[in-house]
């Protein structure tokens, strides 16, 4: 009798298909299902108690499956753990330190507990996350960025294809974030595929290349990004009126083609004009599609508006054509937002 | 229903030969163990409590040293020294070594370090073996800097150096077990503070029974063996050695009973770490079924000292040996209680992958391979003690004590099978290994204890007739009425043993049927829930081939 094949070749990163977790009596994943290719970054969001843990602690071994399958880089999670273990790098969510050890034999002690052989890989993930000059400082000495940044040192050290950091900037300042999303970035020219959750969409926003909005256990919309705005896009030109009420029951798959949709949403516009803006507000006021202007000092103009890209240029246009001097167009544009927004409306906890 | 898990990954390597894995450990120390060293090193807080331990036990001495000097021989000052001291540093290793043992895994939980030293994919025996040798460490050393203060007895004679550092000897051999213990309880824990207590709540009674039982009771005994040991000394062991003279009982009693015990104990609570520690469709069976083995044998064989020890009365030796070992075999119900019905599907994969042999499937996880292993040892421990008591009570030429062991080994056997029945079916109809266990407890505390009340009720109902003790029949207790009464010439002395008999008959048949209901229905569980399982593996298939079907996707072409 052959033995079954272990790992599935030319698999992508991460494929989870019908999943389903349970807590108790209650469906806590209900039928996700997702693909991720290599090297992408996915953004995993929903609000509190969606289901976001409970799925990335599934993609790394720590919980079981229920039902459904699961794999990462070919391997199937609850076959083949200590494979899946090998090419994954998780970072839990509030996870601890070792206090009394220094940076430097905190991840030595990693690095023999992988068995990596050569401790050279302790500068390297030094080096990439910056720790150097700290290395002989105490773990409990780290501030809450340092000890985060010493947590994804720690995941590096046996270098696994696949970063699983489930709210890698909860708890940081703005600073100590664009850090680590610049880590992102970087690890992402490695060939890394990161997989990280967050309700913070705008830490996202920059850094992602796909994402997955989960709802009360159930993904309701996963791609990439642009593809999802237009998709977005088309689905309110068609239906303009309220969000859709969904169905009980209704699987994801039928509910990513033809997305909820929710009322207008103010999206905002920054015009820098030369001159006086107040002297430009009579233009604007009241005209097609704007919600609401403010001119404060320097030239500075907030129009706060329901249109697309279309509408910012015919802005432009009309201001030129009257004379005004636009020296800076700026729509402020969270994508992501947004799509969070219009999603889970109603339903973030 | 539960699942259960399967052997080390297969990557494991084949068992490498002892000198291999030795110097491999020499180079490449198991890193949990290096890692808790620098840690407690930097720890100032420890030391210093266990300094003013050592500071006040040094007191204590001196006080009983100065007070003693002048008004006693100086000898016997020495004597009550050593058991003094070496009484205390047995409290403070039973607790202290359980307590600092207890937190150690519960506390990687509660800290949120668990997870990542999880995935590092160390393994659970790794893992424990490097909290245990952490926490031994540094009982040991405690135990070290102890030392000048127990040479301290030395000084006034009345023992040997030899006494004393094999008392330090047998003191290190006991914090093994006695973290082994603490690690147990910590693998079952994710407060370190709970844990903590709850291994001091059962520590400090467990010592306590160890100290009297063990320590000043056996003195007692062994003062029968060997008159040269002195009796009424808890620290009789290292004494003993020095002393007895070298026979099979030294050997035996001495040297094999203790040294089992303390690797069959030490043993035990690292199978129990290493499963707790576990995934769910991890093998957590195959470590306490290969302990049990081992184990149950040596029980089995350590049980029939009391036949070398009563050569007057050996049928009697035999007689207690059997009630030992279906007391030990109860403990084994309860262990396997919590077996999980089958192998995971992980298990199951792994075992196919791997071309498994019968032998390991059968150490796998899996009620009814569990309590086939139970019921095979079980059933012949005690044919053989039974057989034992036989041949003892042939050479004591006595047929009255023949069957007396016959009557034991009849009910112990026909009991053992009842429970092992009980086990199969409560496990097979329960969810989980407490409510097993609560039946099973619940069960021998009613069936053992119940019979009597009803006799007792029956007794004063019937104005006093002696034959109302026939109640009393289906307590596993009644098999020493039926001894008694063999010889007797009561009036109810038939109608007894037949009552007897009837329940001994009753309790095998009883057994015999509880056991095909509890295989039955675990089998069905077991084929339902792998049958669930391929239909889901088959859908999920269709569903993907579906999608790699070109010509059937929509739009196509
Ligand atoms: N071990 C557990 N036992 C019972 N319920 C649990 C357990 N873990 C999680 N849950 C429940 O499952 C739900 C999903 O939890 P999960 O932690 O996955 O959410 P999340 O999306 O990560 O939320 P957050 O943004 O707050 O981190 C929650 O309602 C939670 O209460
Ligand atoms: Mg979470």
């Amino acid at each position: 009798m052959s033995a079954p094949a272990a790992r599935r070749a030319g698999a992508p990163a991460i494929r989870v298909r019908h999943l389903w977790h349970r807590f108790g009596s209650r469906d806590v994943l209900r039928d996700v299902n997702l693909e991720l290719g290599h090297g992408e970054i996915f953004g995993f969001i929903g609000p509190n108690g969606a289901g976001k843990t409970t799925t990335i602690r599934i993609l790394a071994t720590l919980l079981e499956p229920m039902a459904g399958r699961v794999e990462v880089d070919g391997w199937d999670v609850s076959v083949d753990p200590e494979e899946v273990r090998r090419v994954v790098g998780y970072m839990p969510d509030h996870a601890g330190v070792y206090e009394h050890v220094t940076v430097r034999e905190y991840l030595e002690f990693f690095a023999e507990a992988y068995r990596v052989g050569d401790l050279g890989v302790v500068d390297a993930s030094v080096e990439l996350t910056d720790l150097g000059k700290l290395q002989t400082r105490m773990v409990s000495a780290l501030s809450k960025g340092m000890k985060q940044r010493l947590q994804l040192a720690r995941i590096l050290l046996h270098d696994p294809k696949v970063l699983i950091l489930d709210e890698p900037a909860s708890d940081l300042d703005p600073r100590a974030r664009i850090e680590i999303r610049d880590l992102l970035l970087e690890l992402r020219e490695l060939g890394k595929t990161v997989f990280l959750s967050s309700h913070i969409l705008t830490e996202l926003s920059d850094v992602c290349t796909s994402i997955g909005i989960l709802e009360r256990g159930q993904l309701v919309v996963a791609g990439p990004i642009g593809e999802l705005a237009e998709r977005l896009a088309a689905a309110r030109a068609e239906r303009p009126a309220a969000r859709a009420e969904s169905e009980p029951g209704e699987a994801p798959g039928d509910r990513l083609g033809a997305p909820p949709v929710a009322p207008p949403v103010r999206r905002r516009l920054k015009l820098r004009v030369l001159g006086d803006a107040h002297a430009v507000l009579p233009l604007l006021h009241g005209g097609g599609g704007v919600l609401g202007v403010q001119a404060s000092a320097g030239g500075l103009l907030l129009v706060e508006h329901a249109g697309g890209e279309a509408f910012v240029a015919e802005v432009v246009r009309y201001l030129v054509t009257q004379g005004v001097m636009v020296v800076g167009v700026e729509p402020e544009r969270n994508e992501l937002e947004r799509l969070f927004l219009e999603v889970t409306q109603g339903d973030l906890q | 229903m539960s699942d259960a898990p399967a052997a080390a990954s297969h990557r494991a390597p084949r068992a490498a030969p002892l000198g291999a894995r030795l110097g491999a450990a020499w180079r490449h120390p198991n890193p949990v163990w290096t890692r808790e060293l620098r840690q407690s090193a930097r720890l100032t807080r420890t030391p210093l409590v266990l300094a003013v331990v050592t500071g006040l036990i040094t007191l204590l001495m001196g006080t009983i040293g100065g007070l003693a000097t002048g008004h006693v021989e100086p000898a016997r000052v020495g004597s009550a020294l050593h058991q003094t001291f070496f009484s205390i540093a047995f409290a403070v290793v039973a607790w202290l070594a359980p307590a600092i043992a207890s937190s150690t895994i519960a506390s990687e939980r509660s800290g949120r370090t668990w997870e990542a030293l999880q995935l590092t994919g160390l393994g659970a025996k790794t893992i424990t073996r490097g909290k245990f040798l952490a926490a031994y460490s540094y009982v040991a050393l405690y135990v070290v800097m102890l030392a000048p203060v127990g040479a301290l007895s030395f000084l006034f004679g009345g023992v040997t150096a030899t006494e004393v550092l094999l008392a330090y000897l047998l003191l290190l051999v006991f914090a093994a077990v006695a973290v082994a213990f603490g690690l147990g309880i910590s693998s079952k824990f994710s407060n370190p503070a709970v844990a903590v207590v709850v291994s001091l709540l059962t520590s400090v009674p467990i010592s306590l029974f160890v100290y009297l039982g063990l320590g000043l009771g056996l003195s007692a005994a062994m003062h029968q063996v060997w008159p040269e040991i002195p009796s009424a000394t808890p620290v009789w062991l290292p004494t003993a050695y020095v002393r007895a003279r070298l026979d099979l009982n030294y050997l035996a009693l001495l040297i094999a009973l203790p040294l089992a015990l303390a690797a069959g104990v030490t043993w035990f609570f690292y199978e129990v770490c290493v499963a707790n520690m576990a995934g769910p469709s991890d093998d957590r069976s195959s470590g306490l079924r290969r302990w049990f083995l081992v184990n149950t044998t040596l029980v089995a064989i350590a049980s029939l000292l009391p036949v070398m020890l009563l050569p007057r009365d050996a049928h009697v030796g035999a007689i207690v040996a059997l009630v030992a070992f279906l007391g030990y075999l109860v403990f084994g119900c309860l262990l396997f209680a919590g077996e999980p019905l089958g192998p995971s599907h992980r298990t199951q994969l792994h075992w196919e992958r791997h071309r498994a042999s019968r032998w390991t499937r059968w150490m796998g996880p899996g009620l009814m391979p569990a309590l086939g292993s139970l019921l095979t040892l079980g059933l012949t421990g005690l044919g053989l003690q039974t057989l034992v008591g036989i041949g003892m009570a042939w050479l004591e030429g006595s047929q009255l004590a023949a069957l007396q062991v016959i009557v034991w080994g009849a009910y112990a056997t026909a009991f053992f099978l009842f429970l092992a029945g009980l086990t199969a079916l409560s496990r097979a109809r329960a969810q989980g290994p407490t409510a097993p266990r609560v039946v099973l407890l619940l069960t021998l505390f009613v069936v053992t204890a119940g019979p009597w009340v009803v006799a007792a009720i029956a007794g004063v109902l019937a104005d006093g007739s002696s034959s109302a003790i026939v109640s009393a029949a289906p307590s596993p207790v009644f098999a020493a009425v039926m001894a008694s009464l063999l010889d007797s010439t009561e009036r109810h002395r038939e109608l007894a043993l037949a009552v007897g008999s009837a329940a001994i008959l009753g309790w095998a048949l009883l057994g015999v049927a509880l056991l095909g209901a509890g295989a039955a229905r675990s089998r069905r569980l077991t084929q339902a829930h792998h049958a669930a399982r391929r239909e889901l593996e088959q859908a999920l298939r269709a569903e993907e081939e579906e999608a790699l079907d070109p010509t059937e996707a929509p739009g196509a072409g």
